[in-house]
């Protein structure tokens, strides 16, 4: 005989692992749980639940007609086959994994945290091997694919942002393609991808933005030397971080000029807006629902949309939040990018410990370096150069493309290693100077795919 | 003249505004709004906020640059030169208004222009670049 489910209020010091939670005494939104409904399979979740609920409903099974229906539990050990559960292998919620001890239950509190596949803490998951990454291919030699690459994974990221404004839903293999071939090429090299991000199109502001936190994202995650898998989910994080920007009204998000306050208020829902649209997403990665939903929290409390303070943030949004930070700043319309490179990194810096992790933004500080490449330098001979490669024991002594000669005309192109050239010692990289001065655009060097005479790639 | 004109402002560098730079606040209109003074010479200074800052070309700008003994500015006429709104935050370049600024507050931002300039390494802005060996990266 069929089964008939219902749901059955039940108080929360009656809940018992196997019991699926319907609803709660309150809205979702205003509790830690990210998923909207989960069968119990911990003990951990009946203590978060007695934390945030006095009541619930749960799923009933009503046996027979007239006989009281009866909580319906599952078997916490099998996989269940309905997706809702599938997304409940893990303990939900932000704070699943900054458990606080269970009121009245002082036990409890030693308990072990239920072991997930994916560690997720506030500090660095799997940080105690770090990875030591090195450069697989040049950067002239990969900026050719890295060009196709970042025009494909912008392409992606539009359509995604398109496709959710009219009511698609997000495709969370596509971002997961754009992702994986961005973190290739990083892996191959970490400087020409972000040579790419230098180039800023205005009126792609949303995309572009996404895509460049993913790059730069990427290549602080490699820097830092987490592994290939981590760049990787790190990468999809950031890719999303702000997909609910595509929920937020064009007139807003396209507006030139500064917000009014009621603007700016629709604005920062984009966090929220992102946490709801990949929590509906099946395979959504629940790191990407955090990083998506925490990204502006900052350190003192003082972010949004929750206020959460330095030890709540989780590690990944703390990450993401710096190439946030460092992009939106560098996007500038009244600066060009090359010279909001160094205003952005003043920021970071200024912000540390208060806005942002501090031992984060003074990583991510030595991982962009004071040249960043594409940047455009003045050497103290007078010539100038392009910022071809950096390296990171020695980002004050960097691979230059020399376009400009001591007295700024044109010259032979050649490149020179500050770092490995024993006879440029007394060469120093005098200032950066902003896209477009000595006529030197770094479009024209791009868009040639940095053709340079192979016989001054030798110390490549 | 002015004891920073336009085309020296420009030569001049942008020091790295360390933790001397103290107690910033910003008054806009009838408001008082703290900032982070991000770098500094005599004739501006470059501020950030995570608040949303109303609308505004004109500001005065009061802070303390903690030196022995202190040195305190009240009330410094400002223009904003340019604005940046993100969600991350708010960027203003602030210009000083010289001709407003009466000649003692001009010699204590040179003052302070001079005492920043002090710890300013200007290859190494942030002191993090230094290699450990030079010998380790040949």
């Amino acid at each position: 005989m069929a089964k008939q489910r219902s749901e059955l209020k039940v108080p929360v010091s009656e809940l018992a692992l196997g019991m699926r939670v319907i609803r709660l005494d309150r809205p979702w939104l205003e509790t830690d749980f990210l998923m909207q409904g989960f069968v119990i399979h911990t003990q951990d979740e009946i203590e978060d639940l007695i934390r945030q609920c006095e009541y619930v409903y749960v799923e009933a099974v009503e046996k027979a007609p007239g006989k009281t229906a009866e909580p319906a539990t599952k078997n916490t050990s099998t996989k269940s086959k309905r997706p809702f559960d599938e997304r409940r292998k893990e303990p939900q919620g932000l704070f699943a994994r900054f458990r606080k001890p269970p009121l009245n239950s002082p036990k409890a509190s030693t308990k072990k945290p239920p072991t997930t596949t994916k560690p997720l803490s506030n500090q660095r998951p799997l940080g105690t091997q770090r990875v030591a990454h090195i450069n697989k291919i040049a950067t002239e030699k990969e900026l050719t694919k890295a060009r196709v690459t970042y025009t494909d994974a912008k392409q992606s990221v539009k359509s995604i942002m398109d496709g959710i404004r009219i009511g698609h839903t997000l495709d969370i293999n596509q971002s997961r393609k754009a992702v994986n071939a961005i973190v290739d090429s990083i892996i191959r090299n970490k400087d020409a991808l972000v040579w790419l991000t230098k180039i800023k199109q205005k009126d792609e502001y949303t995309a572009e933005h996404s895509l460049n936190v993913c790059v730069l994202t990427a290549t602080f995650a490699r820097y830092l030397g987490h592994s290939d898998e981590e760049i990787r989910q790190l990468a999809l994080c950031a890719l999303l971080h702000d997909v609910g920007k595509s929920k937020v009204p064009d007139e807003i998000l396209n507006k030139e000029g500064r917000f009014t306050d009621k603007e700016f208020e629709i604005m920062k829902q984009h966090t929220t807006y992102g946490r709801d649209l990949l929590m509906n997403i099946k395979d959504a990665d629940r790191i990407a629902i955090d990083v998506a939903h925490s990204h502006h929290e900052r350190m003192d409390g003082s972010g949004y949309p929750r206020g959460l303070t330095a030890h709540q943030i989780p590690y990944y949004a703390k990450v993401v939040a710096l190439a946030d930070c460092y992009d939106a700043i560098t996007s500038s319309r009244c600066y060009d990018g090359a010279r909001a490179s160094m205003e952005a990194l003043d920021i970071i810096y200024k912000c540390r410990g208060v806005q942002f992790d501090e031992e984060l933004a003074l990583e991510f500080i030595k991982c962009i370096g004071l040249y960043p490449p594409g940047a455009i330098v003045e050497l103290n001979n007078g010539e100038v150069g392009i910022i071809i490669s950096t390296r990171d024991d020695n980002k004050l002594r960097p691979r230059i493309l020399i376009v400009r000669d001591a007295a700024k005309q044109l010259c032979r192109e050649r490149i020179i290693d500050l770092a490995k050239d024993p006879s440029k010692q007394d060469i120093k990289i005098v200032k950066e100077v902003p896209n477009g001065t000595y006529s030197v655009d770094i479009r024209v060097y791009l868009a040639k795919g940095l053709v340079i005479d192979t016989a001054s790639m030798a110390g490549e | 003249m002015s004891s920073a004109p336009q085309t020296e402002r420009r030569a001049n560098v942008r020091l790295l505004c360390d933790e001397r730079f103290q107690n910033l606040l910003l008054h806009i209109q009838e408001g008082d709004y703290p900032v982070t003074a991000i770098n500094f010479n005599r004739a501006g200074i470059g501020v950030f906020t995570s608040k949303h800052l109303p609308d505004f070309t004109h500001a005065e700008l009061s802070f303390t640059f903690a030196t022995e003994p202190p040195l305190r500015l009240q009330s410094i006429p400002c223009e904003a030169v340019y604005s940046q709104d993100t969600e991350v935050g708010d960027q203003y370049g602030l210009r000083f208004v010289d001709k407003q600024i009466p000649a003692a507050t001009l010699e204590r931002l040179e003052q302070i222009e001079l005492l920043a300039a002090e710890s300013n390494d200007e290859q190494d802005r942030y002191g993090l670049f230094t290699p450990q060996s030079d010998e380790d990266n040949t």
